[in-house]
């Protein structure tokens, strides 16, 4: 070795990390205001909402007081009360609560089905990849929406594994779709046909170097998704075929709009759901959209 | 071109026939059946002639038999009879279709008219600030979610402000074939078309932004300057013709979304369209309505894929279609 | 006998069309080539991209799947058709070949520090210690002269050389027989070819190793070559050592890739351009003579011990 080459590396050898990965990512995030405010919301939502519904009592939220219907905000409620003269900033947690958890449930497990369907078509590509591709463009052209609210209307007992289930079944297709294509370009560089002829077997082989590879892609689009999971669940929810009525969704609160009077001069029922749920996309997607810019950027730099 | 247009509606049958099997099975499963639900408020009903009626109505046949009577039927043209209402199923849809039609047609119009000045701008005037409010606006469109939005588009204008009504199609009180008719449809239809519209814009406006920053750099549009050709001319002639014929192959995805829309947009501006009739003939246990209903849907979202793969394929010679 | 036999390998793929999908006809990337290697040499495999030169390389270490044909691998104990194997069954024989890639940008994983890059075929094939395991890492670094310092960075903090380095180590950590050199130096700057080449040849004198080299650059291949095949559209047209295709060429296509190789001299310009001029109408008037009716290349038949060429 001569004499540059030692040079060069000993002063390299400072900056021991990955240049690639989470780090990197996290910088991007701190530099855009708009997403670090964001991010930062989003965050101090999130905790406050899991905390404080750690406190309530959800029986005695649900607690129909017929002396006490439809309070306009007030010291005891913060935000009123609905027609069964329930607290509606209970019910507002509660509600929260528990779309964030299920539409992070779901984000996980349609997460689990693409990315593993995914790789596997990118991967192994052939006979696989042609049944599972064919799968996907028949369930993609499903009217998905109407199917989900067909499925849930049968059920019996339904509860909230169910309806988890069921959106998993449709929701998964377009990670698939994305993790095959990024998996088809990674799979043609070369480390993946060293790591063949080394006898690293095929599982190793994905697990171990494509999907870490794949990792921030994979961050990004699972934060977006889960955006549009909640989306999608507080919107079934509003037509009354999301959550059961025993799990309150942010939808729940904000269908009882579909009665004119509470649309119209009972604001506060339903209103500080809808803005709720405003905020929180909003937050979600700005994080969402700059981790994407952040790991764009990642591959341009290479 | 005939040749691949044959294929691919050739290619839509078996993908429609799996729909059909899913779909009837899945209704089949509903708890309840139309004719006990018909006469669920008839406690004096007697359970044996409930059971006759039933055999009658062929509901206590094997599921292969009836589905194989009713695609038979469909195939005809006989959409079958709704339980509920007590009239055939395209009674029921003729005017509902055309609204929802009618619905869409404006949104996607709507869509177009908001979204290609926009883009336009936004990439002609990259990062100044009306591209970076024209940019806010996509981040926020992409992540509202369609029926909050409605929401308070109805309780704004609806019902704070009271410019336009909060429900139907036509205010019942005028006579049709009157200009205070036309009037009032189209009353009725601004508030749910301009809220569709608003949150359908963001793949066009992304779509042009980016096209046409990526051609402004081209060499073609180089040249075309260093020639001295006007700015007006270089956009006009150059810039636009090549970015703008894109964006038409969009419209089949762009018409299966807001169809997909609809039923959020009918149900809260209580507009009669088929999205509503779904939702309330899911409620009423009215499953033969319901398997047509997904069954249209599902021909519509065919349709309007390949209408997309067509149009792509004519604008852009570079995609050839495989024969 | 060789170490390696390749015996008539073919690799064809199919051209899929229609509506169904049906087969409508065959890319011959390899159309049938056979030649052998023996311990401690370097055959050279030569000629223009797209010839198949690579994707011969790749299916003898089984990363494409052969059509027809063997590749015979002398274990020392029996002979080993490497073309009829599982990819479970070829582990067994994986610690024997080893390969070399072209772009070592592309072949390291960015995410991995050298130490596990290097590791890979050691944790796949022997249960180690730690220790030993380091060990044997900084044995493999200081065979290409990287320091044990390196085994901690990621690739990204190595030269193009450097990597190429790294990706050579990782080949010999478990002691290959044979290594497939897939234009090992065309990614690398000119200064830092001849740098990586001269470690190939130290190692092999040390380590008695093969080198299947794959390359198109004429210099490069009679710099590290005993011998030499030479491939064009799939077929091997002409075979020998070093000496009979440098200073012997008979196939028309050997005459013309060997004019191609420009000279330095500048007051030779003149007579190398006449000389490429005739190589040029010789090859027009001659075609029928190397080419069968349907432009295939004919089997190689001996004009020498050493040397074949692709005639009638």
């Amino acid at each position: 070795m001569n004499s540059v080459d030692l040079n060069v590396e000993q002063k390299e050898t400072e900056k021991i990390e990955a240049p690639t990965g989470l780090a990197v990512i996290w910088r991007e995030l701190i530099k855009d205001k708009l997403a670090l405010f964001s991010f930062v919301l989003l965050i101090g939502l999130v905790l406050f909402i899991y905390i404080y519904s750690f406190f309530l009592n959800q029986d005695e939220i649900t607690k129909i007081d017929l002396m006490n219907i439809f309070a306009r905000p007030n010291a005891q409620n913060w935000l009123g009360t609905d027609y069964g003269g329930r607290d509606v900033f209970g019910q507002l947690i509660i509600g929260a609560r528990n779309s964030l958890t299920i539409g992070f449930l779901i984000t996980l497990t349609t997460s689990l089905i693409g990315i593993t369907l995914g790789v596997i078509s990118g991967y192994f590509g052939g006979w696989v990849d042609y049944v599972i591709m064919r799968f996907i463009d028949f369930i993609l052209v499903l009217p998905t929406l109407m199917i989900v609210i067909v499925f849930v209307s049968i059920v019996p007992d339904y509860n909230v594994f169910h309806f988890i289930f069921i959106m998993s079944l449709f929701y998964w297709t377009s990670k698939a779709r994305l993790i095959r294509s990024k998996t088809l370009a990674e799979r043609e560089l070369d480390y993946v046909s060293a790591s063949k002829t080394l006898g690293t077997p095929d599982w190793k082989i994905i697990l171990f170097q494509v999907l870490p590879n794949l990792s921030s892609i994979i961050i990004v689009n699972m934060t977006l998704n889960l955006a549009g999971n909640i989306g999608i669940e507080t919107g079934l929810s509003y037509l009354g075929f999301g959550l059961p009525e025993s799990v309150p969704s942010l939808g729940t609160l904000i269908s009882y709009s579909t009665n004119p009077d509470v649309m119209q001069n009972k604001w506060w029922v339903w209103l500080p759901a809808a803005l709720l749920i405003l905020v929180l996309m909003l937050c979600i997607n700005f994080v969402g959209q700059a981790l994407k810019r952040a790991a764009d950027a990642r591959q341009r730099l290479g | 071109m005939v040749k691949y247009i044959f294929k691919r509606v050739l290619a839509m049958i078996p993908q429609l026939f799996i729909l059909s099997i899913l779909v009837f099975l899945l209704t089949k499963a509903m708890p309840g059946d139309p004719i006990s639900q018909a006469f669920i408020g008839n406690p004096n009903l007697d359970p044996a002639v409930l059971e006759e009626l039933k055999e009658k109505a062929g509901l206590n046949d094997p599921w292969h038999i009836q589905y194989v009577r009713w695609i038979s039927r469909l195939i005809q043209g006989d959409l079958g009879n709704s339980y509920v209402h007590k009239i055939s199923i395209a009674k029921l849809l003729g005017d509902r279709f055309s609204n929802t039609i009618i619905l869409g047609l404006a949104t996607l119009v709507l869509t177009y008219l908001i979204a290609i000045p926009l883009g336009i701008i936004a990439g002609r005037y990259q990062d100044s600030w009306a591209d970076k409010m024209i940019v806010g606006y996509n981040y926020v469109s992409y992540a509202v979610p369609l029926f909050v939005f409605a929401l308070l588009m109805l309780f704004i204008f609806g019902f704070r402000l009271g410019l336009v009504p909060t429900s139907g199609s036509v205010d019942p009180q005028v006579t049709k074939g009157t200009m205070e008719y036309y009037l009032s449809r189209l009353h009725h239809l601004i508030l749910p078309a301009t809220t569709a519209a608003l949150l359908s814009t963001v793949g066009t406006i992304q779509y042009l932004r980016n096209e046409i920053i990526d051609t402004k750099y081209k060499d073609f549009v180089k040249t075309a300057r260093a020639k001295g050709t006007s700015e007006k001319v270089v956009y006009n002639r150059h810039i636009l013709r090549n970015s703008l014929l894109p964006i038409a192959a969009f419209l089949g995805t762009d018409i299966v979304n807001i169809l997909g829309g609809s039923i959020f947009i009918e149900q809260i501006f209580g507009y009669p369209g088929i999205g509503q009739l779904f939702v309330s003939s899911i409620l009423q246990r009215d499953y033969s309505v319901v398997v047509v209903l997904v069954m249209l849907s599902g021909f519509l979202a065919l349709l309007g894929t390949l209408l997309s793969d067509i149009i792509l394929s004519i604008v852009d010679p570079r995609i050839r279609l495989e024969d | 006998m060789p170490l390696l036999k390749v015996d008539n390998l073919k690799v064809h793929y199919p051209i899929r069309g229609g509506f169904f999908r049906t087969i409508k006809d065959y890319v011959k990337a390899v159309d049938g080539i056979s030649f052998s290697i023996h311990e401690g040499e370097t055959y050279g495999l030569v000629g223009e991209s797209g010839c198949g030169k690579t994707t011969t390389g790749r299916t003898i270490i089984g990363l494409n799947k052969a059509t027809d044909g063997k590749v015979l691998l002398d274990t020392g104990s029996e002979l080993v058709d490497l073309t009829k194997l599982s990819r479970k069954e070829f582990r067994k024989y994986r610690s024997d070949i080893q390969m070399i890639f072209q772009d070592p940008y592309s072949s390291l994983n960015v995410r991995k520090r050298v130490r596990d890059i290097i590791a890979e075929p050691l944790r796949n094939f022997e249960s180690l210690t730690p220790e030993e395991e380091e060990q044997r890492i900084i044995d493999a670094l200081a065979k290409v002269g990287l320091g044990p310092e390196a085994m901690f960075k990621y690739p990204h903090q190595f030269s193009g050389g450097q990597r190429q380095r790294i990706g050579i180590a990782r080949a010999l950590v478990i002691n290959p027989r044979l290594i497939i050199a897939d234009e090992p130096v065309s990614a690398l700057d000119v200064s830092v070819q001849a740098q990586v080449l001269n470690f190939m040849k130290d190692i092999q004198k040390d380590y008695n190793l093969s080198y299947l080299f794959i390359s198109h650059d004429l210099g490069v291949v009679r710099h590290m070559c005993d011998r030499i095949g030479i491939m064009y559209n799939g077929r091997l047209v002409e075979e020998g050592t070093t000496e009979d295709i440098f200073e012997n060429p008979q196939h028309l296509y050997t005459k013309r890739l060997l004019s191609a190789i420009p000279n330095t001299d500048p007051k030779k310009r003149y007579e190398n351009k006449k000389l490429r001029e005739e190589i040029n109408r010789e090859y027009e008037a001659k075609t029928r003579q190397f080419f069968d009716e349907n432009g295939r290349i004919y089997d190689l038949k001996p004009i020498s011990a050493t040397h074949y060429v692709a005639m009638p």
